[in-house]
């Protein structure tokens, strides 16, 4: 880690009637951390707050909340689109629907270059060939419109816009689990591939723990809105925290055949915050 | 005794082969899987044999007794093949409460004390019992799949298809629900046919599985090849 790219103390997202993330802190430098937990827990909130897109009425607040030296409470819409794109891009879930449908390929990635940098015609069709070569897409799949891609192929094509501009930080939430088994290591290596390539930093969101361990130097456990366990990846295997070690272990396979998996216990309070590895 | 029993089975739409030539069978009480890739066919497959895709050519045998291509099912058979669907978000009906939802079933049946089965259903997958005067959007995708479950067991049937039953689902509530499918399926003795694109949860719930490929059986698995991994293919 050499310098810090994200540095988020005390933020706190709240609904009318519910508060969806709870007094989270962290930080991201030149790394891969994951975000992990179950659907509801807050993870898919603080990465849409890192990039200015919590919905009304939904309101962020936080006694510090930095990417790349940008100030993001006090940001104006001038200044989120400086961030975005060039400091800070986003991988959505499902390429069926984040992707425009009515616009081929070429023309949602051309887009993006337009919307961030000033470049000729040219230079921007050399990006986008370039980065096309990066997520191992031939150059047919420009004319293509987001219908006729498969999904692992959507799934490049999303990873291509968000790459296009060269961002310091990338967030990929749950990129992989509208994919089949097959795929998701092979997009995962791929992102990981990247990251390395640029230099790049990523928040990696997901509910699959073993796949994070292979792929992310930190882990950050979340549950209903607050961070209940963090430790390096590596560890993951031997976690004391019982919600960390459920979600490990709860994974099947051949060797469970037979028996119940662990399951969690939803009564239990888990709200014993775990900081000694951090 | 053989529950399920498949040969040359073949479905076409117009021009479009996506079945040919799958032939297997099920025992009672057996777990066994499709695994394969997206568009081979699979669920086409479970389609026939829950009766909802009534075109097809070859031969099918349901408890010992021939299907005819083109008949809707009925009656016993109608009650003893049930099926859950992929999407819990779409499987149920979204102006439907729980209760009218859980009902149907019982009352096209002709079933009695209608409201003590639901009850029942539902406290048997773990919902709570006033759950039935929610709708479908008030449910979390984990409750959904339980509520749907509940719905294919309410007939207690003897096969049930499950068609991608916890891919929508997060790991820790896939783990629930497959524990939840496991316990059902020693308390009613039923026969599972799970069709799935992931490795591991075939390799944790079947007695046998097969690998299917352009609408063909490419393979057959035998529980040491599912230990052994053999079914984790490109």
């Amino acid at each position: 880690m050499t310098e810090t790219r994200v540095q988020v103390s005390g933020l706190n997202i709240d609904y009318p009637g519910a508060r969806v993330v709870n007094n989270l802190s962290f930080t991201l430098g030149n790394e891969r951390l994951a975000l992990v937990g179950e659907s509801g827990s807050g993870k898919s909130m603080t990465a849409r707050a890192l990039m200015g897109l919590v919905r009304q009425p939904g309101k962020v607040s936080a006694t510090e909340l930095n990417v790349l030296g940008h100030d993001l409470p006090t940001l104006n819409s001038k200044g989120w689109r400086e961030l975005r794109g060039n400091g800070i891009a986003m991988v959505l879930q499902d390429p069926r629907y984040a992707l425009n449908p009515v616009k081929t390929v070429l023309s949602q990635l051309d887009e993006a270059l337009t919307l961030h940098q000033r470049l000729s015609r040219t230079q921007r069709l050399e990006k986008i060939h370039h980065v096309l070569h990066a997520v191992e897409l031939s150059p047919d799949v420009l004319q293509r419109y987001p219908g006729q891609l498969s999904g692992g192929m959507g799934q490049r094509v999303m990873i291509a816009i968000a790459l296009v501009n060269d961002p310091k930080v990338l967030i990929a939430d749950e990129p992989t689990s509208a994919l089949d088994a097959r795929l998701r290591n092979q997009i995962l290596e791929l992102l990981v591939s990247q990251c390395e390539q640029r230099q790049m930093a990523m928040l990696l969101i997901s509910h699959d723990l073993p796949l994070v361990a292979q792929h992310c130097h930190r882990v950050m456990v979340m549950y209903q809105g607050e961070c209940v366990d963090a430790m390096p990846a590596a560890q993951l295997p031997n976690a004391g925290h019982p919600y960390t070690r459920t979600l490990w272990t709860c994974r099947p396979g051949a060797d469970t055949w037979g028996q119940m998996l662990p399951t969690l216990d939803r009564s239990q309070s888990f709200s014993g915050v775990n900081h000694d590895n951090h | 005794m053989t529950i399920i029993d498949i040969r040359r089975l073949q479905v076409s739409f117009g021009e479009k082969t996506v079945v040919s030539e799958a032939s297997f069978s099920v025992e009672k009480g057996e777990t066994f899987s499709l695994i394969g890739a997206s568009g081979c066919g699979k669920s086409t497959l479970l389609r026939v044999l829950a009766g909802l895709q009534r075109e097809w050519q070859g031969e099918v045998a349901l408890f010992g007794s021939p299907i005819k291509a083109g008949t809707r099912f009925q009656g016993t058979l109608r009650r003893n093949v049930q099926m859950v669907f992929q999407d819990p978000y779409a499987s149920l009906h979204p102006n439907h409460t729980l209760y009218r939802t859980l009902a149907e079933p019982l009352k096209i049946h002709g079933e009695q004390e209608i409201e003590q089965k639901v009850t029942t259903a539902l406290e048997q997958v773990g919902l709570p019992v006033d759950a039935v005067r929610r709708f479908p959007h008030q449910l979390s995708g984990g409750q959904r799949q339980r509520v749907a479950i509940a719905r294919a067991l309410l007939l207690h049937p003897q096969i049930l298809l499950l068609d991608e039953p916890t891919s929508a689902l997060d790991m820790s509530v896939q783990a629930e629900i497959l524990n939840l499918l496991n316990r059902l399926k020693a308390q009613h003795g039923m026969s599972y046919l799970l069709v799935s694109h992931d490795a591991d949860v075939i390799a944790h719930m079947s007695d046998r599985a097969a690998y299917m490929a352009k609408g063909k059986i490419a393979r057959f698995f035998d529980r040491n090849a599912l230990v052994r991994g053999e079914h984790r293919m490109g």
